[in-house]
């Protein structure tokens, strides 16, 4: 490894020290500042799916401190080309807390914040927290676990049907999920996928859920972000459920359940930090529960009770830590065991879960 | 009232340097209203806009790392467009190249070696200009329209693309997201200016400006690709090949495209990614009308449209103004431009009382007047 130590980086270090010997030890942020707080959006800020979540957190972010934030934000910065110049520009205007909103951004903060010290960052679904980068991402499972429940007790065919965006983790864990919380119930459940490689694409997504429809699934999930995916299931008569978005203002009668996203308790603790003087880098990975990214939202009023009671007494168990939607014994596709009977899969395991359970019909779109 | 556009018979060459002035002037003017509208001071916003990015030395290379890939490829089109040959499948030819260079700095790139940063280059240029080849064979042998087909190919080249990063470039390490692995230092263009993100690729852009000014102002060849663009049928009494013309005007354009996408992977990229240009190849083409199909008018004009770029984004953050922005200035400078043109080669008459039928409006363009 090579050294880091420059004498640039020595007379940074030195000046900085003399400065805090001379001004005394006192946190970074002064309690009667505004804080000035950084979004970057990868796409449009819209009225449903992923950066809509994202800026539903910075919107509670202002509501929760009123005039002490301020929020700047920045939509459609679609080109990864852009993003460093942006971040880069965020920080040396006195943004002290900056958030990215995608994976796609990681790479270019996890080189920005090691040399921009004067702010804070934190990345949405990047992998690792680095130094003065923070990270944060759902644990999509445990809502498409509770889903699977409804799915697999709802569904007529025993065929459950699930629109898959892109074979990233975050797809992967959520619709094996998806099918092991359909066989808690019903142990005959399956589960069909169709990728339509694309995050929003409303033709390929139709088209899926045809081809699921036509293969015989009656509950269709999935991962893209548009309620495409369930004004299909509507048109086709079965059920569908909304992952990652509530989609009932636009479906109005056959989605069955769904659940959302609220990063609102990463961006509050975040600024919470940065107020204090205490933020530090972390790896915030939450699902269901107070505090936690992933809410249960609308069910249908044809969801029978004893189904809905079937998903609350589970939504109480995951979040009393007595369940684990990934519990073991867990076998995939090919019948191997990759969670054994009684053991509890690691983060790490999860993080990059590139397998498909036993009872899932489809492959993974493979890599070369 | 009746209104016709009659043919000028001689169109003012001085008119022909103002007209992108007049088009920035009076993109200015709709600029300024448009502030008004949304609530600010209009020549403070005005001056926040243009001189907001650039208020330092890394907001300066960025603007100058912004306008190389447009300078570039402009250079490279203006050789087919001074002879009438419409490449505008610069974007795809652009992505050749990224897909060439990209998979020798993947497969090569560990390896360290001195050579790859040349190889890329050259790479990347012969296969964007390998990409503009196909277009040019047929057009050459079938008549086939260039524009329609360089059109079509950018969306084969971007599929092309989007297949390599989504399965056999996709980095083991990437959590399955489409991207490649981080390029090795050995694969990336040094920086030129200290604690900012410009490279070489600036040096290689002012090369392309140069070489484009002595073939197009100093050569016999820009003659003749001059004549080409002017009458085919001059050109063919001259004794000069419109074929040669044809594969000249899309190998450089490909050329220079295909060098540019080399650009963005060594430069500010440094991975690759399904989507690897933001357009660079259709907004330079908009950079070569603007700089009057002239090597130094492209420059000007480069550093024009790139500061709109990063002024855009720079208005999303400071002024509150939504990022279309910048397409939409763009498009109204394009639209100026293009209106001032019409009126260089054409004036309004009034249309006699018993006027006959319109004769068909011959067409023409900046490429006539071009020096």
């Amino acid at each position: 490894m090579q050294s880091t130590f420059t004498r640039r980086r020595f007379l940074g270090t030195a000046a900085a020290g003399s400065l805090a010997a001379a001004t005394g030890f006192r946190p970074a942020f002064a309690q009667d500042e505004v804080l000035k707080v950084g979004v970057i959006h990868m796409g449009a800020i819209s009225d449903t799916g992923w950066e809509y979540f994202q800026a539903e957190a910075w919107r509670k972010l202002k509501a929760n401190y009123g005039d002490k934030v301020e929020v700047t934000v920045l939509e459609n910065i679609a080109q990864i080309q852009d993003c460093e110049r942006l971040f880069r520009q965020l920080a040396t205007t006195g943004h002290k807390l900056i958030f990215g909103t995608t994976f796609s951004q990681y790479a270019s903060l996890k080189k920005l914040a090691p040399s921009l010290g004067k702010a804070h960052f934190e990345c949405c679904a990047g992998i690792e927290a680095g130094p003065n980068l923070g990270v944060f991402e759902a644990k999509h499972f445990e809502g498409t676990y509770l889903t699977g429940i409804a799915a697999g007790r709802m569904t007529k065919s025993n065929v459950l049907g699930w629109v898959g965006a892109f074979p990233v983790p975050q797809v992967v864990y959520s619709l094996n999920a998806f099918l092991l919380g359909a066989r808690s119930v019903n142990p005959e459940a399956t589960l069909k996928v169709v990728w339509a490689n694309a995050w929003v694409d409303p033709g390929k997504e139709k088209d899926a859920v045809a081809a699921l429809v036509a293969q015989g699934a009656d509950v269709i999930s999935g991962s893209p972000n548009t309620p495409v995916q369930g004004l299909a299931a509507e048109e086709k008569g079965v059920w569908s459920i909304g992952s990652t978005g509530d989609f009932s203002a636009y479906v109005k009668k056959a989605q069955l359940c769904s659940f959302e996203l609220d990063w609102s308790a990463a961006h509050i603790e975040a600024a919470e930090g940065v107020i204090n003087g205490t933020w530090a880098p972390t790896s915030r990975w939450r699902g269901l529960g107070p505090g936690g990214f992933v809410k249960m939202t609308t069910a249908s009023p044809e969801l029978p009770e004893s189904v809905a009671a079937e998903m609350a007494a589970a939504e109480a168990a995951i979040i009393a830590g007595t369940l684990h939607p990934f519990a073991g014994p867990v076998k995939d596709q090919s019948g191997t065991v990759r969670f054994a009977a009684g053991a509890t899969p690691g983060d790490d395991e999860l993080k990059g879960m590139n397998w498909l359970v036993e009872g899932v019909q489809g492959t993974l779109p493979s890599a070369g | 009232m009746p209104l016709r556009l009659e043919r000028r018979p001689q169109p003012s060459t001085a008119m022909v340097y103002a007209a992108p002035l007049i088009a920035v002037g009076a993109t200015v003017i709709v600029a300024l209203v448009i502030f008004a509208a949304a609530g600010h001071a209009p020549l403070d916003a005005l001056v926040m806009f243009v001189t907001g990015p650039v208020q330092d030395r890394y907001g300066v290379g960025e603007w100058l790392l912004k306008a190389t890939p447009l300078i570039l490829i402009a250079v490279g089109l203006t050789v087919g467009f001074r002879a009438g040959v419409w490449n505008v499948g610069a974007e795809g030819q652009l992505i050749l190249g990224v897909i060439a260079s990209g998979w020798l700095a993947l497969k090569f790139g560990p390896g360290g070696s001195p050579l790859l940063l040349p190889a890329m280059i050259v790479a990347g240029g012969l296969a964007g200009a390998a990409w503009a080849a196909i277009p040019a064979l047929l057009r050459t042998r079938f008549n086939a329209n260039e524009i329609l087909v360089s059109l079509m190919f950018n969306y084969v080249a971007q599929l092309w693309l989007s297949w390599l990063v989504f399965g056999m470039w996709r980095d083991p390490a990437g959590f399955n997201f489409p991207q490649s692995e981080p390029l090795a230092p050995a694969a990336l263009y040094p920086i030129i200016l200290e604690d900012t993100r410009l490279n070489i690729g600036l040096w290689i852009a002012l090369a392309a400006v140069l070489a484009g000014w002595v073939l197009l102002s100093r050569s016999y060849i820009g003659f003749q690709l001059k004549v080409t663009g002017l009458s085919d049928a001059a050109a063919r009494y001259a004794g000069f090949s419109t074929r040669r013309a044809v594969w000249l005007g899309m190998l450089a354009g490909g050329l220079t495209a295909g060098i540019a996408g080399v650009g963005e992977i060594a430069g500010p990229l440094g991975q690759i990614f399904p989507t690897a240009s933001p357009g660079y190849g259709y907004a330079a083409i908009i950079v070569a009308f603007l700089g009057r199909l002239h090597p130094i008018g492209i420059v000007f004009s480069g550093l024009l449209l790139s500061l709109l770029y990063l002024s855009g984004d720079t208005a999303q953050m400071s002024l509150g103004l939504p990022s279309s922005i910048t397409g939409l200035f763009q498009g109204m400078m394009l639209f100026f431009l293009l209106a001032a043109d019409v009126l260089i080669f054409y004036r309004i008459r009034r249309r006699p009382a018993a006027a006959p039928a319109a004769a068909p409006v011959a067409s023409a363009t900046i490429a006539e007047a071009a020096p």
